[in-house]
């Protein structure tokens, strides 16, 4: 009796566990599965957070698509191993067919990891040696714009002797390298600033004494301030060019009226639609996640309405590379043979606290 | 630009004269790193940036961000570091707890305030003392009186005092001044209280010099220690001086070479004491 009952419970439990059959639902969209590593703990979270966000809000907000866009988050801390522990669960465990990341040394570890596999990547970051001509893509405002812009602006200027002073951190030290490269006009004396030294008197002396005629800013934040601080506290006077970190910092008054290369701030009313909605006061990479969410769904839509299909991931990295440019709210981006896409750069100031376009 | 050299010299080193102070004085009788030292000081930082976020008026900042780092440090000796020291706790051990508690705190004020940059007071607008030779920021100047201040008063406590007599009885020999019915318990309770008020202040100056973040305790202390190490931990002058002689050296690195130096060489002068006069620069006379 009891071996009967315990077999027909066994039975029972054995058919709850059978796969469920649905009804088939003609009307169901095949679904995009798009996996996001960012930095969601740690330093630049709100950045970060606010970037993915406005992801969230374009893709959501996609009407009359033939296909769904669903997102999947995943943190890296920054860390590069997390990330690539987080990347490959997103594609062998949720399957996702596009992953798009942040932090140029999470991108970079990810992207050499996932070389070749089935999904595109997208790293929204500034540094062009991820993209690998192959699955992985950059979507940011390249260096080479900017480093132009940076060349463009200093060869307006008769200046004989510059001070160029940089954060040693890999993306600054590329753009540095690429003016002195570019740049061979006047004597520039490259001054490096550690990150997490807080003390510049020292070098702001050197500064002061070699009577520099331009001091150009390649300082992440939080030194960028600190440094500010310093160079008003010595008095010094010396005209200045920036870059874009100056829209980073949390005293914007430190930076009035001074120019930086940046790039262009994109069509207004998207981008205050994305701020309101989302009640985000930092406008910074708002455009860049609409402008690659858009790029997305084109190329997805696009291929879908040819083929009848939801397009392959080979279909949609082969796609991509045949783009010359891609028109998005911030303007043309360009797009190099091994997958950059760079918009352009231009010159602002900070003007009452916020970055004002003064020059395309 | 030797002028420079030497105001910079003094500006920075009085910031980590400060530390180096507390670091030797707590170690004197409580020997080991301590590195919720930097903690401390930490917390008088963002306890004034808190108060002033609520328009306290200054004066009251300053003494509630004393206050409270004094607090800190005394929680700490009578809830961890006393009880463990009862057990039998090692150096090392109280050194481990003590990285444990300082990542915990550093966590703790990564939570509430947020990971970026800040400053007390207003950024852009420093108020500058004119000595004649030069003009410095006020705050700088502050930190160079208070340097000197803490150094006279802790000299005059320590050897004009009967509970500064007490404490460098402890340093002496903590097992005698035991044996003769001091309370040592009591004697490093009162020293952590010292150190609290004196890193509270550190915290309070940089938060207006140089700005503060979670993680800025480790840096403060680092330098302050190497600073107490290079003078020597067996009196107060080490640590002030010894302090100084690391800003120097500092100074001179980056004017030679680069900013990037700066650090190395902090690390070079410290390892360079630790192998060839680990007692420091001003080594304790011993009666043969």
């Amino acid at each position: 009796m009891k071996k009967g009952l315990l077999g027909l419970l066994l039975v029972l439990a054995l058919t709850a566990c059978g796969e469920k059959t649905e009804a088939p639902n003609e009307n169901k969209k095949p679904v995009v599965k798009i996996g996001v590593v960012f930095q969601l703990t740690g330093e630049a979270t709100e950045l970060n957070n606010n970037i993915l966000h406005a992801l969230q809000y374009t893709f959501n907000k996609k009407n009359n698509s033939s296909l769904e866009y669903k997102l999947i988050t995943e943190d890296s801390a920054g860390n590069p191993i997390k990330g690539i522990s987080a990347a490959k669960k997103l594609k062998y465990v949720d399957d996702v067919d596009v992953l798009i990341l942040s932090m140029v040394n999470v991108s970079k570890a990810v992207a050499k990891e996932m070389k070749g596999q089935d999904v595109s990547l997208f790293a929204i970051v500034p540094d062009t040696s991820i993209a690998n001509g192959e699955n992985a893509f950059t979507f940011y405002a390249v260096n080479d714009n900017f480093i132009k812009k940076t060349v463009s602006k200093l060869n307006e200027g008769d200046y004989k002797n510059i001070a160029m002073v940089v954060s040693n951190y890999v993306n600054a030290e590329k753009y540095a390298e690429g003016i002195e490269k570019n740049y061979t006009s006047s004597n520039i004396t490259k001054y490096s600033i550690q990150s997490g030294v807080r003390d510049f008197r020292g070098v702001i002396e050197k500064i002061k004494n070699q009577n520099h005629d331009l001091i150009l800013m390649i300082v992440r934040m939080p030194e960028s301030d600190i440094l500010m601080k310093q160079f008003k506290e010595a008095n010094v006077t010396t005209p200045m060019l920036g870059v874009e970190y100056f829209v980073f910092s949390n005293h914007k008054e430190l930076y009035e009226n001074i120019p930086f290369i940046d790039s262009a701030i994109g069509d207004r009313a998207i981008l205050d639609d994305i701020m309101q909605q989302l009640n985000i006061n930092n406008e910074f990479g708002l455009i860049y996640a609409h402008d690659l969410a858009n790029l997305i769904i084109t190329t997805y839509e696009s291929l879908y309405t040819k083929n009848k299909t939801k397009p392959t991931n080979s279909e949609v990295i082969s796609h991509l590379h045949n783009m010359n440019e891609y028109l998005g709210a911030m303007g043309k981006y360009t797009v190099t043979k091994n997958g950059n896409f760079g918009s352009g750069a231009v010159i602002k100031k900070i003007i009452n606290g916020q970055p004002v376009v003064v020059e395309e | 630009m030797l002028l420079h050299l030497l105001i910079n010299t003094l500006i920075v080193g009085s910031g980590y004269g400060l530390v180096a102070m507390a670091f030797r004085l707590m170690y004197s009788v409580s020997p080991f790193f301590n590195m919720t030292l930097g903690a401390i000081a930490t917390l008088g930082a963002y306890t004034a940036y808190w108060l002033l976020n609520l328009g306290t008026p200054l004066p009251v900042v300053v003494v509630a961000a004393l206050l409270m780092s004094a607090l800190f440090s005394s929680f700490l000796e009578i809830c961890i570091y006393t009880p463990m020291r009862s057990h039998g706790a090692s150096s090392m051990i109280l050194m481990v707890a003590s990285l444990g508690v300082y990542t915990i705190f550093e966590s703790v004020i990564h939570l509430i305030f947020g990971p970026q940059y800040q400053t007390l007071g207003n950024i852009n607008g420093a108020i500058n003392v004119n000595l004649g030779f030069a003009n410095i920021p006020l705050v700088q100047f502050l930190t160079i009186i208070a340097n000197v201040v803490v150094f006279v008063f802790l000299n005059y406590f320590l050897h004009h005092t009967f509970t500064g007599k007490q404490i460098r009885a402890v340093n002496d020999s903590s097992t005698l001044a035991n044996i003769i019915g001091m309370k040592n318990n009591q004697i490093i309770l009162l020293v952590s209280i010292l150190t609290g008020f004196i890193l509270g202040l550190d915290g309070v100056l940089v938060g207006y010099d140089t700005g503060m973040e979670p993680t800025m305790g480790f840096n403060l202390l680092f330098k302050g220690m190497i600073g107490a190490i290079i003078g020597g931990l067996a009196n107060l002058r080490g640590a002030f001086f010894g302090a100084l002689f690391l800003a120097l050296a500092e100074n001179i690195g980056v004017l030679l070479f680069a900013s990037e130096w700066r650090d190395l060489i902090a690390f070079v002068i410290f390892i360079t004491f630790l192998s060839l006069r680990p007692k420091g620069i001003f080594q304790k006379k011993e009666n043969k």
